[in-house]
């Protein structure tokens, strides 16, 4: 019997992670993660997923050839898109046995008090129930992030309101993910969801870690 | 013959919780299905529809398998956040089946308070009809309770009409409209065909308490009248049934109207 802490684990997708380069939809590369996110929810730790994607499908969805300039046009191919997103989620998701519910949110929600707790008391009531929230920036009333195309800053900023100890952030290379624990400034990099399982089940950490993630994605990578 | 009615263009239709699923909080699938019908039929005709539909925590609570009614509120939230993912499928597959795409937005008070994000939300919606979009909005429960507690999404539709400057909301739920008593206790009761200003004796008249699932009563969708009234919007509350849409686009005159 392990008195192991269950820490919580976020995982950061972005378009890149699951796409092609010609910009459509890799499902296979998808269903992989879900299926690595489902073990590591049965595993019994507590994970969240912010995932890109909606600009990507509602593309595919609309059958736009272009890359879309304007933002008005780009924040309603998220909206169609990100429709499209939590039901390929649900559909994956489903074959693994996993509840999974959708969480919109922009950085300045988390800055306001109210709403912070507002946040964490949802997230934290997923969690208990074992389902998985899928977030995603509000794209509909915030630009911050649709222009940036990462979600590494919003990710960072729900850690913090979270008390998130891990953050993975899968590559734009298949299989590749760095994780990065808040207690330290370098990130390590697993070459497989096997390899990925394991280092998070030799963690066993005995409570939830202090540290400042880095802000700047950039930071940890180059290392 | 309300002729104004029938030339609207730009209109928002509010559905409450109570007309699409059962009294047990679970979806009623073909309530929703004719419901998407007549509003894919609006679309044909031309007219710029946005949807703001309510039910997500019902939803949720049907996937979780729960039969009691949720109570904390953080709980309501989880479930409006499993039941808007299942919502939004849903609407999804009825319009698709009419090759009509839909987009969701979700929006907080404090979001069309600010400039800045209420901008935003205005491009987003514009963009949407612009590419013959029906964009289906709730509120963002996550972050912000204010519809849970009270309301069911009456005040949102007022703000997202005046939002997206719009002529007319249609506010669709189980009761026939405004009545000149409360119907439960006086069968008597007139129903009133139109409203001018929002008086004294209006207010008094709202006074009243919405279905067990559904938290609206009449108050907040006097509230939302005096709203649109002041922006110069016609509002319209009706109880949903097939083809009510129809018939009210028709010019009949169907539940309250309220307009100057």
């Amino acid at each position: 019997m392990s008195d192991n802490y269950t820490f919580k684990i976020l995982i950061s997708i972005s378009d890149k992670t699951i796409s092609f380069t010609n910009g459509t939809i890799n499902q296979k590369t998808l269903d992989d993660l879900c299926l690595l996110i489902s073990d590591i929810n049965n595993s019994g730790k507590k994970i969240i997923v912010v995932s890109a994607g909606a600009i990507l499908l509602g593309t595919q969805m609309l059958k736009i050839k272009e890359r879309a300039e304007n933002i008005s046009v780009k924040q309603a191919i998220a909206a169609v898109g990100q429709v499209e997103l939590i039901k390929n989620y649900q559909n994956i998701f489903n074959i693994y046995g996993q509840n999974v519910a959708q969480v919109l949110l922009t950085r300045k929600m988390m800055q306001n008090s109210s709403y912070a707790k507002n946040i964490k008391a949802t997230l934290g009531e997923l969690l208990n129930k074992n389902i998985i929230p899928i977030v995603n920036e509000n794209d509909s009333v915030s630009t911050d992030d649709i222009e940036l195309e990462d979600n590494y800053p919003l990710s960072v900023k729900l850690a913090d309101t979270l008390n998130i100890d891990i953050i993975i952030i899968a590559s734009d290379i298949k299989h590749k993910f760095h994780v990065l624990k808040r207690d330290s400034l370098k990130a390590v990099t697993c070459y497989s969801s096997n390899e990925l399982l394991s280092y998070l089940d030799d963690i066993g950490y005995k409570k939830h870690l202090s540290g400042n993630f880095p802000i700047n994605k950039h930071d940890i990578l180059i290392n | 013959m309300r002729t104004k009615i029938t030339q609207a263009k730009n209109i928002v239709i509010k559905i409450g919780t109570s007309s699409i699923s059962y009294p047990n909080g679970r979806l009623n699938f073909q309530k929703i299905k004719s419901f998407v019908d007549d509003i894919g039929n609006l679309h044909q005709d031309g007219k710029n529809i946005i949807l703001v539909s309510s039910g997500a925590i019902g939803v949720g609570a049907g996937k979780m398998g729960l039969s009691r009614k949720p109570e904390r509120l953080s709980e309501k939230q989880a479930l409006a956040a499993i039941g808007q993912a299942e919502l939004i499928n849903i609407y999804r597959k009825f319009f698709k089946e009419l090759s009509i795409n839909v987009g969701q937005v979700l929006l907080t008070k404090d979001i069309i308070n600010n400039e800045i994000t209420a901008k935003n939300a205005q491009n987003t919606l514009q963009g949407l009809i612009a590419m013959g979009i029906i964009p289906i909005i709730n509120e963002n429960d996550t972050v912000s309770t204010e519809e849970i507690l009270i309301g069911d999404n009456d005040s949102l539709s007022a703000e997202v009409a005046i939002l997206s400057q719009s002529e007319l909301l249609i506010i669709l739920s189980d009761i026939d409209g405004l009545y000149s008593e409360d119907p439960h206790i006086n069968p008597d009761a007139m129903l009133i065909k139109q409203v001018h200003e929002i008086t004294n004796e209006i207010e008094k008249l709202s006074k009243g308490k919405g279905s067990a699932f559904g938290t609206g009563g009449m108050q907040t969708k006097i509230a939302a009248a005096k709203k649109c009234l002041n922006k110069d919007i016609q509002m319209i509350i009706a109880k949903f049934e097939a083809k009510i849409l129809q018939d009210i686009f028709k010019g009949e005159e169907i539940g309250t109207l309220f307009s100057k």
